[in-house]
């Protein structure tokens, strides 16, 4: 009984700490597969769009596809978007080299899969990615799809919660 | 005897191990064809009967048409001597490559044109995707994707070099019967143009209303004095053969000699030139559909193989195949794309689990199966099957009609021809009951027998049976198979041998192609 009421105790002593720890490696691993991936601008998107074509890495194709979504938001606010022969290119929306790192509760909330990135991401991609943008790699899926990003809704929103600052703030 | 039959059947199937586990890279993109068809005149008695093989040779729905003026070119070669570089020296001596040019954006004599037909072929071409990417677009450019139309387009010219009437002599009767042969080439030349040719086209030939009449005359001349080469890309063969009788007299045979000719001219074009081979993506996989259909010809039994891409070691992309895949129902897609096109379906045949994204491409072969196989008991020590399969359904079952001949040497030799049906029933993606059915004539040789009295040495019989088989690796089975037979209507000199009729068990392998 005592040597039950020992192992409960420790249990109960682990497991917060166990959920606690999650947390840092799920942000380094939330972080560092933004280290590598490939943007490319399709075509000129609608009014306040961005059409790119984006790469994601993961174990199976469904995941690979939420990062490639996330990638393609990632790019938006943090690397800027490539032109190409129809389009300019655009800056990143967060100028600040730290925005990440200074917002990194927001981001990390921002970027949990199935959250508020998703509403400013639209597939394109018919079906599951195809062909030479489905590509079995060491580990996984390297996937590419074609997404609409609502850019200047994404960037109203960054704005709003005083992620970035508007245009008129030093006015 | 038994073990070279073993060592003949093992060495089979690592060559078909070997062949299947190949990387190479695969291009992913697919376009509409369009294609030209000329023949050849020669100027002598066959002509007329080649013209109308040409006439009745058709493409099918895969593939637009570029209707030149022209339907025929002249040589003054004789028949036979024609070969693929000099028919190229004509067409580019006379300039097809412009005619295509002209025949896509409608050029008249005022030397105006307009891009109507480039539109609409570009329209018809685009897939789900294209148009899910354009309704994101803020400008779609839908109708402006023709550099790639217009690069593929070809020239088919068929060249019916050899026709020729033969009389065969019976060496027992005498009898004569007379075969017409026929042997017909189909060369396949594409037009030689780069990226940079239409943007050439459009900057300095295209004439514009508002241009005044200098500029006019100006690109009028510039694409008057153009040359558009062609170049080869296939050239693929033919034989036809037709005896002639009393329902097929001399011309009808000839015609059908030729025409028959033709009739595997576009399998083998198809099967060597890849651009013209359907690439599409797998979209479901269960059941396995697909966005392709009735535009691309497709139809039930036509076999694609599906495969996908890697990256190796050193971040090289790689394809490697999965498997192969037949159609069952086939989807009418004869529409432009709106981002809900029917799928057709398909049913996996060898390999291992399909997902959907994989790249699948027509490889259609000739849906013939051959088996070999060697009797315990029954009426053939050894045999031979041919059969083709004639439809599959959704679910796999197939229907194989098929002739087989066999041989038993007893005390006396036995030969045997029978025709029946089978149909296949899938118990796994590796295991295949097949019951079957048929009926035959089996022949007792003997010494010194006239042609007349053969029927004396004969027996009709019946068999029916069932046909297990194992895929071990696509596309070769090992069989077994337990049949009973009965022979009735036997003539007056024939014997049936010890335990030739009855049940019978067998194995063998069967061969796909």
């Amino acid at each position: 009984m005592k040597k039950l009421m020992t192992t409960l105790l420790v249990v109960m002593m682990i497991i917060p700490i166990a959920s606690e720890a999650q947390n840092p490696s799920k942000r380094r691993k939330l972080f560092n597969n933004w280290n590598n991936y490939e943007v490319s601008t399709v075509q000129v998107g609608q009014d306040g769009t961005k059409l790119l074509k984006v790469w994601g890495f993961g174990k199976k194709v469904d995941r690979a596809v939420t990062q490639a979504k996330k990638n393609a938001v990632h790019a938006c606010i943090f690397r800027g978007i490539p032109g190409n022969e129809t389009s300019m290119s655009t800056p990143a929306i967060c100028k600040d080299p730290n925005a990440l790192e200074s917002n990194l509760d927001y981001f990390y909330d921002f970027f949990e899969t199935g959250s508020t990135y998703l509403q400013f991401v639209n597939l394109t991609t018919d079906g599951v990615p195809s062909g030479q943008d489905r590509r079995k790699v060491d580990g996984g899926y390297k996937v590419a799809i074609y997404v609409q990003v609502m850019y200047d809704n994404l960037k109203d929103r960054l704005e709003t919660d005083g992620i970035v600052r508007k245009l008129n703030s030093g006015f | 005897m038994n073990n070279k039959f073993f060592y003949t059947f093992a060495l089979l199937i690592f060559v078909s191990a070997s062949a299947f586990a190949q990387s190479k890279t695969l291009d992913d993109s697919y376009n509409r064809n369009s294609v030209s068809k000329l023949w050849i005149s020669f100027g002598d008695n066959f002509d007329n009967t080649v013209k109308n093989a040409y006439a009745n040779f058709s493409f099918g729905e895969k593939y637009d048409y570029n209707d030149l003026d022209v339907t025929a070119i002249t040589t003054q070669t004789n028949r036979g001597d024609a070969t693929v570089s000099n028919v190229l020296d004509i067409l580019n001596n006379q300039n097809f490559g412009k005619s295509i040019v002209s025949y896509w954006f409608n050029r008249n004599s005022e030397g105006m044109m307009n891009d109507e037909m480039m539109r609409q072929r570009s329209l018809y071409n685009v897939n789900d995707e294209d148009v899910m990417i354009a309704a994101a677009a803020k400008v779609s450019n839908l109708a402006d994707r023709s550099d790639a139309l217009i690069r593929q387009s070809y020239i088919v010219v068929f060249n019916t070099n050899e026709i020729k009437r033969e009389q065969l002599k019976d060496p027992k009767t005498g009898k004569v019967s007379v075969l017409w042969q026929a042997k017909s080439d189909a060369y396949v030349y594409q037009i030689d143009i780069d990226s940079t040719f239409i943007e050439d086209l459009y900057m300095n030939m295209w004439i514009q209303d508002d241009d005044t009449p200098e500029v006019k005359a100006a690109k009028k001349q510039l694409y008057d004095s153009l040359q558009v080469n062609m170049k080869t890309v296939a050239s693929v063969s033919g034989h036809g053969a037709s005896t002639v009788s009393e329902k097929n007299p001399e011309e009808s045979a000839k015609q059908s000699a030729v025409s028959s000719s033709f009739e595997a001219l576009l399998f083998k074009m198809e099967n060597a030139i890849p651009d013209w081979q359907v690439k599409v993506a797998i979209h479901d996989v269960h059941p396995i559909r697909s966005k392709i259909g009735t535009k691309e010809n497709l139809k039930n039994t036509d076999r694609y193989r599906v495969y996908y891409y890697f990256e190796d070691k050193n971040g090289h992309l790689k394809t490697r195949p999965k498997g192969y895949i037949r159609a069952t129902t086939i989807a009418d897609n004869e529409s432009i794309a709106s981002g809900e096109t029917p799928m057709s379906r398909f049913y996996q045949i060898s390999g291992g689990r399909l997902e959907p994204g994989m790249l699948m491409v027509e490889k259609k072969d000739r849906r013939m199966g051959i088996s070999a196989g060697v009797k315990y008991h029954g009426a053939n020590s050894f045999f031979i099957d041919l059969d083709f399969l004639m439809h599959i359904n959704d679910l796999g079952f197939c229907s194989y009609p098929f002739a087989s001949i066999g041989f038993d040497q007893r005390e006396e030799f036995y030969a045997n021809l029978a025709i029946g049906y089978g149909h296949g029933i899938p118990l796994t993606r590796l295991f295949e009951l097949m019951p079957f059915a048929g009926f035959g004539i089996d022949y007792m040789a003997h010494e010194n027998v006239d042609e007349d009295k053969i029927a004396q040495y004969t027996a009709f019989f019946a068999e029916a049976g069932a046909r297990f088989s194992i895929q071990p690796v696509y596309p070769i089975r090992v069989f077994v198979q337990a049949d009973y037979s009965l022979n009735f209507l036997e003539g007056i000199h024939y014997e049936t041998g010890e335990n030739r009729f009855g049940v019978g068990l067998s194995i063998g392998l069967r061969y796909a192609f």
